[in-house]
């Protein structure tokens, strides 16, 4: 079946979340598998479905910044989606699609990310459980889960990154927010931007080709129907109290 | 009592454990940046511990959630059945 490649757009949070699951639900159904390219608009925090939001997130923050908090329905960390620092990507197909382990499948579908990373001329590769890394610096953060025979895998490719902000939304320790955590962190992860001036339209364009490369695929766009479900899955899950505060 | 206990599971993930005791386990919360396949088999796993004795021995409480996972085919990335045992006797501590 040929892929649907749904290009970049901008979408708030809760949206984003109840978009790959109206997908997934299309695609259980008989719906083609969907890559989709996506900007968080507001910015904001993602955490994994295993999280304590309270131990991962300083919501006083967030709400001043005007940065919305989201539970992921896949496991993995926090992270602080920059509208201005990341592109994010979903892959959603039936299982049959994709090798079977967990570790497999992440080294399938990163390593259409690691192909991308290689036409801007960076150097990257996977590394278990779920980050692509250059030099051994994280680049890449990707989050999976299968429910009735479907694969969701989402992640974010990082081109640029404002540390002390990303402290600043997230509890990173009881420490004070100090020039030395700051370079740790700078130390320790790698941006699209470390290496040329980039602009997203060309790191997107990179993804494209990365992602879609030796596919029967074509653009498209969400159904009427997928759009109606994420709504009412936004609405009634994702932006809901109880389970932005599920753990 | 109510007790807590965390381990970056060597190799893996952040585990967190917080645990409500009083002779035995009362309620158990995990969490963590960890990847549990399905994910709401966590309620379950969390069920499991419920009523262990506090002086259970750590193999034993690994045995348990071992033989639920395989027997419900639960896959734990980044963490293990012998990490949560060993942070679950580490928060009753």
């Amino acid at each position: 079946m040929k892929w649907r490649v749904i290009p970049l757009h901008t979408t708030d949070a809760f949206t984003a979340m109840a978009i790959d699951e109206a997908v997934s639900e299309s695609v259980l159904k008989g719906g083609p598998p969907t890559i989709r390219f996506w900007r968080w608009n507001p910015s904001a925090v993602s955490i994994g479905y295993f999280q304590s939001i309270e131990d991962e997130v300083d919501l006083g923050a967030c709400k001043k910044m005007g940065v919305d908090v989201v539970r992921r329905r896949t496991g993995g960390g926090a992270v602080f989606h920059d509208y201005e620092g990341e592109i994010t990507y979903s892959v959603i197909g039936k299982e049959e699609l994709f090798p079977k382990g967990i570790t497999e499948s992440y080294y399938l579908i990163c390593g259409w990310i690691v192909d991308s990373l290689t036409m801007l001329g960076i150097q990257s590769e996977f590394k278990p459980i779920n980050d692509i890394v250059v030099n051994g610096k994280k680049i890449s953060g990707n989050a999976q889960t299968r429910r009735n025979g479907i694969l969701l895998q989402h992640g974010t490719i990082l081109v640029n990154l404002d540390v002390k902000k990303m402290f600043s939304l997230l509890k990173v320790g009881k420490e004070k927010i100090s020039d030395k955590m700051i370079q740790t962190i700078e130390e320790r992860v790698a941006k699209i931007k470390d290496f040329g001036n980039f602009e997203m339209q060309s790191v997107y364009d990179a993804l494209v080709q990365g992602f879609t490369a030796a596919k029967d695929w074509e653009y498209g766009q969400l159904t009427k129907e997928e759009i109606e479900r994420a709504n009412v899955l936004a609405k009634d899950r994702y932006s809901t109290r109880a389970w932005v505060f599920l753990r | 009592m109510i007790g807590q206990a965390e381990e970056k599971v060597q190799g893996g993930k952040l585990l967190r454990i917080k645990v409500d005791f009083n002779g035995k386990i009362n309620s158990a919360h995990i969490t963590g940046d960890f990847f549990l396949h399905p994910e709401d088999s966590i309620d379950q796993l969390e069920a499991l511990v419920v009523g262990t004795p506090v002086n259970e021995e750590e193999s034993k409480i690994a045995e348990k959630i071992k033989s639920y996972a395989k027997g419900q085919e639960v896959q734990m990335i980044g963490i293990d059945a012998e990490a949560i045992a060993r942070v679950l006797k580490a928060a009753m501590r």
